[in-house]
C-alpha cells in the first residue's frame, strides 16, 4: 500500500488514527503501541501478503538474538551476532542479488542455471539495514535490549517502513519510549497535515508526470530520440526522482508527526549541493548516513592517507550502487559517484578556491543529471547510447530545425514542459519542506495552501491511461 | 486549532465539491447521465461498459432485444435482426469482453426489463480471459451489473483524474463529420461506427496488408479457461430458458490464422463442450471468409459486410452475397464431424476475385489528325473495340462489377469496362454508333453544370461542346450508354474559375468537415436528381473529377447511396465478391490518342 492512494486516504489512515487517538485518550499506552505495531502489520500485509510471515519472522528473529546477546557470554554474542547477519543480509541477498549472481555466473561460465522466480519483498532494502544496525548497536553495547513492544513500534512503524527514513535507535526508541505518543501537540497535527499534504503534492502533481515520460523514452527506442528530446527524458527522471521520493518522505515524516512521532529529515535541497560531497549530505541522507558509518568509517580513521580516503569513499560507494539494485550500471554509478565525491573531498582537503556559488551549483546539477543516466537506463548498453542521443550536438548545425523540433515537441507535451518548469523553480528557489518541521507558527494560508494541495493531488491520483482505438 | 483546521477542511471541501461538480457535469464516463455535452459516442469509448448501461438506463423502453459479446460481434447488423424477428436490438458488445461480463449483463438486462432475444456471440477469446479488468476506471463493469458497491464505483468516477473532462472538451471542440478515435461508438445501436474503415477501399491482398500494417501473424494462446466458459454459456442457457428469452449461440467468424493461433486441443474441448451445451451457428473454420483477411479489419474483427452474410444464415434470407461454405448448424450429434472439417487444413479453392480493367476516354474525334492526350479518333476507338472482341475480353458495365460483388453473380472471362468522362457531345455523335456496332456499352459521367452546354457554365468562354441528357436517352434507353456522375459543379479549372477553386471535390483549406460534406452532398444530389430525372438511370457510380478523393469525400459519397467510385489512378483493380469496398477507388487505364490496337491490348491483363 502506497501513501498516495485512495485505500490509504480514505481507509486505512482514517482507521488506523482515529482508533490511536480513541486509545491515546484512555492513557494506556501499551494499548496505543500495541495498535500502531497491529497497523503497522496490517499496512505491510495489505502491502504484500506472502512476505508478511517473513518479515514477521525477522523482526522476532533478531529480537531473540538480541535477548540471547543479553545473557550469552562473548564468545555466544558474536555467534548471535553472526546468526542475525546472515539471517537479514542472506535474506536481502538472496530476493534482491541471486538472479544478478547467477545472471553472470552464467555469462563467465557460460552455464545455464536457472533465474530464481522470486519477487523483492517490499520495504527488505531499508528495514533489513534499520533491523540490522540496532541489532550491531546493542552487539556493540551502545544500547541496551528495549522492552519487547517497543522494538516492535521502532522496527515496524508503518511510516518508514517502506522507503525510510532509515531510523536510528537514538532517534526513535527513546520517543517510544516516553510519552511521545500519548502526548497531543497542535503543531504537531499541523506539520502533520502540512507534509503529507505538500508530500501527496510532490509525488502526484509533479512526480507522476515526468515519470510517465521518462518511462516511454527509456522504455522506447531511445535512438529515435532527438536531442532535446533526450535531454527532457533525461531531466525528467532527475526531478521524478526527487520529487518521487522526497514526497514521499515527507508524507512519511508528516503521518509520524500525526502520531506523535518525529522522523529524521532525508533531504534537504539536493540540487543545490555545490559538489558532490555536499550531494550526498543532502540526498537519501539516512542512507547515506548508514554507509558512512558502518563502511566508510570503518575503512577510513581521521589521519590516514588520501589514497586511504580515495579507497574507502569508493567501497562505500560501490556499496551504495549496489544497494540501489543488482546491475552492473548501478555499480558504475555507484563508482562514478565516488569518484567525483572524493575528488570533492580532495579538493576541499587541498583548501582550493571555491567556484561561484552559482557555478557549483550547475556545474554539480548538470554532471548528476549525466551520472543519473547510468541509474536510469535499462542497462549499461541502453545508457551508452542515451549519452551519444545527449552529445551530438553535431545535429544543431541545423539550428532552426532542431528548434522547429523542439517547439513542436513542446506543444505536444506542454504539461510535461510546464512541470519541469516548475520543478526547477521548486528545487533551485523555493524553501523546502524541512522548514515546515522548524514551523511554529501556522497561519490560515498554511491551512488553505495544505487544503488546496491535498485535494487536487487526490483528484490527480488516478493515472490518465490512452485511448485504446488508433486505427478507427 | 481549531479555526486552522476548519480552515484547512474547508479549502480541502470547496475544492473537492468543485473538481466532483467538474466530474459530474463532463461526465467523461457517462456515469452521472452525461446531461450537459449529452455525447454517449464519447462516453462509451471510454468504458463500454459503464457508459451503455447509463444509456440503456435512459432509454428503458427502446430495446427488448440484445447482442451480447466482445468487439467482434458489434458487425452483427442489428437491423436485419430487427426486420426479422420484429424486435428491437441493442449491441451489448465491448473491447474486452469476457464470457463473464456477457453473463453478468444479461442477468441484468432480463433483472431490468424484458427481454425478448439474445444473440450471443461466442469465440475462442472467451476461453483465453475470464474475469478480466486491464483498467479500473475505463474497463471495470458498471455496479448495477456486477453489484459491487455503488460508494466505491461513484466515488471513483467523482474523483476520477480531471484530465479526462478536460479531455473530452477539447475532443468536444474538435468534433466534427468524420469518426474521431474517442468517439467510436453509435450510441443508438452500440455497435462500432465504421464510417472510416468502411469506406476505405479494399483490393489486392498486397496493398491491403500495407494498409495501416496489417499483420497476419498471430502469436500462439492457450485456452486456460474452456471449463469456466462453458459453465457460464450453461448459466446463460439456463438463465434465458427460466426467464423465456430467446437465445441464440452463434460461434462468430474467427480469422484462419487467429483461430489457430489458439492451442488445439483445449479449442477442441471448448468446441465440443459447446455443442453439448447447445446447438449453434457455427462460422469458423478454413473457409473462403476465414481465410482472406479482407473479410476482416484486422486478425480479431471481421468486417460488417461479413455480419450480413452471418445474417443471411442465421435468419435464412438471401440478401447478398455469402459463399456455400460459410456457415453451419453444429450440434452434439455433428460437432466431431465439423471438427475435422475445421482442422482439415484445405484450403478454399472457389474463385471470388476478379481484376477488371477501365478503360479512360475522354473525347472522341473524327480523324486521327485530331487526336491528344485526351481525345481519340473514331477509327482507332472501332479498332480498339474489334481488338478487344478478337481477343476474347467482353465488355460489361459497373452494374455487372455491382452485381459480382454484391450478389456473387459471375463474370465472363476478360471482363472490360469502357468509361468516358466529361460528357462531350462526339460521344453520342461518334463513340455510341461504334459501341452499338460491336454490341458493346460504355458510361459516360457527366458535368452536371456543363451539361449540353458549348461555353464554361455562365460565362462566354468557350468549350467542347457536352451533349444534353435528352440527346441520350435513345442510347441509355438501348442499352449502349449508362450516364453517371461526374459531380454537379465540382470539375473546377483554375484559369476559369480563379485560383481559390478547389482541387476536383477536396475539401478546401479552413473550410470544416461538416461544411465541406454538406455541399458535397449537395453538389451531388443536385447531379443525381438532374440525371434520373432526365433518364431511366440509378445513379450509383461518381466518378471523381481528376480522379482526386480522400477518405472523407467517399464517406460522404457512400452515405448518399453511391456504390462504385471511380479515380484516375492507373492499373487494375481487384475486386472481391462480398466486399463493397473492392468498388471503392477503382483504378483505370487511361487511352490517349493515338493508341493503336495492339498498344491498347498490351495496357490490358
Amino acid at each position: 500500500m502506497i501513501f498516495s492512494s485512495y485505500s490509504f486516504i480514505f481507509a486505512f489512515f482514517p482507521v488506523t488514527f482515529l482508533i490511536y487517538h480513541l486509545l491515546r485518550r484512555t492513557g494506556r499506552i501499551r494499548w496505543v503501541k500495541l495498535w500502531l505495531v497491529a497497523a503497522s502489520f496490517a499496512f505491510y500485509g495489505i502491502g504484500q501478503p506472502d512476505f508478511l510471515l517473513m518479515f514477521l519472522l525477522t523482526v522476532v528473529l533478531n529480537y531473540a538474538v538480541i535477548l540471547g546477546m543479553e545473557r550469552a557470554p562473548t564468545p555466544g554474542k558474536r555467534t548471535l551476532m553472526l546468526l542475525a547477519v546472515v539471517w537479514n543480509l542472506g535474506l536481502l541477498v538472496y530476493f534482491k542479488y541471486m538472479n544478478f549472481f547467477l545472471e553472470n555466473i552464467n555469462r563467465l561460465f557460460r552455464t545455464e542455471l536457472p533465474m530464481l522466480q522470486v519477487v523483492l519483498p517490499i520495504g527488505i532494502s531499508f528495514f533489513t539495514f534499520q533491523i540490522l544496525a540496532f541489532t550491531i548497536a546493542v552487539y556493540r553495547g551502545e544500547r541496551e535490549r528495549p522492552q519487547f513492544l517497543d522494538y516492535l513500534v521502532f522496527i515496524t512503524f508503518f511510516p518508514q517502513l517502506i522507503v525510510g527514513p532509515v531510523v536510528k535507535h537514538e532517534e526513535l526508541l527513546p520517543q517510544v519510549e516516553s510519552s511521545a505518543l500519548m502526548v497531543f501537540r497542535p503543531e504537531q497535527l499541523y506539520r502533520g497535515i502540512m507534509l503529507f499534504s505538500v508530500g501527496c503534492a510532490k509525488k502526484i502533481l509533479l512526480a507522476n508526470t515526468m515519470i510517465n515520460f521518462a518511462t516511454e523514452f527509456y522504455g522506447g527506442n531511445v535512438s529515435d530520440a532527438s536531442v532535446g528530446e533526450t535531454w527532457i527524458g533525461v531531466m525528467s527522471y532527475v526531478f521524478a526522482y526527487y520529487f518521487d521520493f522526497s514526497g514521499y518522505i515527507d508524507m512519511a515524516r508528516g503521518l509520524g508527526y500525526l502520531f506523535g512521532i518525529e522522523l529524521p529529515i532525508n533531504f534537504d535541497s539536493p540540487y543545490r549541493a555545490k559538489d558532490f560531497a555536499d550531494f550526498w549530505r543532502r540526498w537519501n541522507m539516512t542512507i547515506s548516513r548508514f554507509f558512512q558509518e558502518t563502511v566508510f568509517e570503518n575503512l577510513f580513521h581521521f589521519g590516514d592517507r588520501i589514497f586511504r580516503l580515495f579507497f574507502a569513499t569508493l567501497a562505500t560507494f560501490l556499496l551504495s550502487g549496489l544497494w540501489h539494485g543488482a546491475g552492473w550500471h548501478y555499480i558504475l554509478w555507484g563508482l562514478v559517484n565516488g569518484v567525483l565525491v572524493s575528488l570533492a573531498n580532495i579538493r576541499a582537503l587541498k583548501d582550493r578556491k571555491p567556484l561561484p556559488a552559482w557555478l557549483a551549483v550547475f556545474l554539480t546539477f548538470m554532471a548528476n543529471a549525466v551520472i543519473r543516466v547510468l541509474f536510469d537506463s535499462a542497462n549499461t548498453a541502453q545508457a551508452v547510447e542515451v549519452y551519444r542521443r545527449m552529445f551530438a550536438f553535431s545535429e544543431w548545425i541545423h539550428v532552426r530545425t532542431r528548434l522547429a523540433e523542439l517547439v513542436s515537441f513542446g506543444k505536444g507535451h506542454v504539461m510535461l514542459c510546464l512541470t519541469l518548469l516548475l520543478s526547477a523553480v521548486i528545487c533551485f528557489c523555493l524553501p523546502n519542506s524541512n522548514r515546515i518541521s522548524e514551523k511554529t507558527e501556522f497561519t490560515r494560508r498554511d491551512a488553505v495552501f495544505s487544503g488546496a494541495l491535498l485535494a487536487l493531488s487526490i483528484f490527480f491520483m488516478s493515472q490518465v491511461s490512452t485511448f485504446l482505438y488508433f486505427n478507427f | 486549532m481549531k479555526r486552522w483546521l476548519i480552515t484547512f477542511a474547508a479549502t480541502f471541501a470547496a475544492l473537492t465539491l468543485g473538481l466532483m461538480a467538474y466530474n459530474i457535469l463532463l461526465d467523461p464516463f457517462g456515469v452521472f447521465g452525461d446531461r450537459v455535452l449529452d455525447w454517449y459516442a464519447y462516453d462509451m469509448t471510454m468504458n463500454p461498459r459503464v457508459a451503455k448501461i447509463a444509456y440503456l438506463n435512459q432509454h428503458m423502453e427502446d430495446y427488448d432485444s440484445f447482442i451480447v459479446g466482445n468487439s467482434k460481434s458489434s458487425s452483427l447488423p442489428t437491423q436485419r435482426l430487427n426486420e426479422a424477428l420484429d424486435a428491437s436490438f441493442y449491441c451489448m458488445t465491448w473491447y474486452g469482453s469476457d464470457i463473464l461480463d456477457e453473463y453478468e449483463i444479461i442477468r441484468y438486462l432480463a433483472d431490468s426489463r424484458t427481454v425478448r432475444n439474445i444473440v450471443l456471440s461466442v469465440d475462442l477469446q472467451d476461453a483465453m480471459t475470464f474475469d478480466h479488468e486491464a483498467d479500473p476506471i475505463k474497463d471495470n463493469m458498471h455496479c448495477r451489473v456486477d453489484g459491487s458497491s455503488p460508494l466505491t464505483f461513484y466515488g471513483k468516477y467523482l474523483l476520477a483524474n480531471p484530465a479526462y473532462g478536460w479531455e473530452k472538451l477539447q475532443a468536444w471542440r474538435q468534433k466534427d463529420y468524420l469518426t474521431r478515435s474517442n468517439a467510436v461508438y453509435i450510441p443508438e445501436l452500440g455497435c462500432y461506427n465504421k464510417q472510416i474503415r468502411d469506406a476505405t477501399p479494399i483490393g489486392d491482398m498486397e496493398e491491403y496488408l500495407a494498409f495501416e500494417n496489417n499483420q497476419i501473424e498471430q502469436t500462439q494462446s492457450a485456452l486456460p479457461h474452456v471449463d469456466q466458459a462453458l459453465e457460464t454459456i450453461s448459466a446463460i442457457k439456463t438463465l434465458c430458458e427460466e426467464r423465456g428469452i430467446r437465445l441464440f449461440v452463434i460461434a462468430v467468424p474467427m480469422f484462419t490464422e487467429e483461430y489457430y493461433a489458439y492451442d488445439a486441443s483445449q479449442a477442441q474441448a471448448f468446441y465440443r463442450g459447446l455443442a453439448e451445451i447447445t446447438d449453434f451457428y457455427d462460422f469458423w473454420g478454413s473457409n473462403q471468409i476465414n481465410s482472406d483477411l479482407r473479410y476482416y479489419y484486422d486478425t480479431n474483427h471481421f468486417r460488417n459486410c461479413v455480419g450480413e452474410m452471418v445474417m443471411d444464415f442465421v435468419l435464412n434470407e438471401q440478401t447478398g452475397y455469402r459463399p456455400d461454405d460459410f456457415g453451419r448448424v453444429t450440434t452434439a450429434e455433428n460437432a466431431e464431424e465439423h471438427l475435422q472439417e475445421i482442422y482439415s487444413d484445405q484450403l478454399p479453392t472457389a474463385d471470388y476475385t476478379a481484376r477488371v480493367p477501365i478503360l479512360m476516354y475522354h473525347s472522341i474525334v473524327e480523324t486521327d489528325a485530331e487526336e491528344t492526350e485526351w481525345a481519340v479518333s473514331r477509327e482507332h476507338f472501332a479498332q480498339h473495340l474489334q481488338a478487344m472482341t478478337d481477343a476474347g475480353y467482353t465488355i460489361v458495365d459497373y452494374a455487372d462489377l455491382i452485381a459480382y460483388v454484391e450478389q456473387g453473380f459471375d463474370l465472363p472471362e476478360h471482363p472490360v469496362v469502357l468509361s468516358f468522362d466529361d460528357g462531350y457531345q462526339d460521344n453520342l455523335a461518334l463513340a455510341a454508333p461504334e459501341l452499338q456496332a460491336h454490341n458493346a456499352r460504355a458510361t459516360i459521367a457527366v458535368i452536371g453544370c456543363s451539361v449540353g452546354k458549348s461555353t464554361y457554365k455562365d460565362s462566354d468562354t468557350p468549350i467542347t461542346p457536352h451533349f444534353a441528357l435528352e440527346d441520350a436517352r435513345p442510347w441509355v434507353e438501348s442499352g449502349v450508354l449508362n450516364i453517371q456522375s461526374h459531380s454537379y459543379d465540382m470539375h473546377q479549372v483554375p484559369e476559369l474559375d480563379g485560383a481559390e477553386c478547389r482541387t476536383g471535390v477536396l475539401r478546401m483549406e479552413g473550410e470544416s468537415e461538416t461544411d465541406y460534406a454538406a455541399k458535397l452532398e449537395a453538389d451531388y444530389q443536385r447531379s443525381k436528381v438532374q440525371i434520373e430525372s432526365a433518364l431511366p438511370v440509378k445513379s450509383e457510380v461518381f466518378t471523381y473529377p481528376y480522379g482526386s478523393c480522400d477518405t472523407l469525400s467517399e464517406v460522404v459519397l457512400h452515405s448518399q447511396g453511391i456504390r462504385v467510385t471511380v479515380t484516375m489512378n492507373n492499373g487494375v483493380s481487384e475486386l472481391i465478391k462480398g466486399i463493397p469496398q473492392s468498388l471503392y477507388q477503382l483504378k483505370r487505364i487511361n487511352v490517349p490518342g493515338g493508341t493503336t490496337p495492339q498498344m491498347l491490348l498490351n495496357l490490358l491483363p
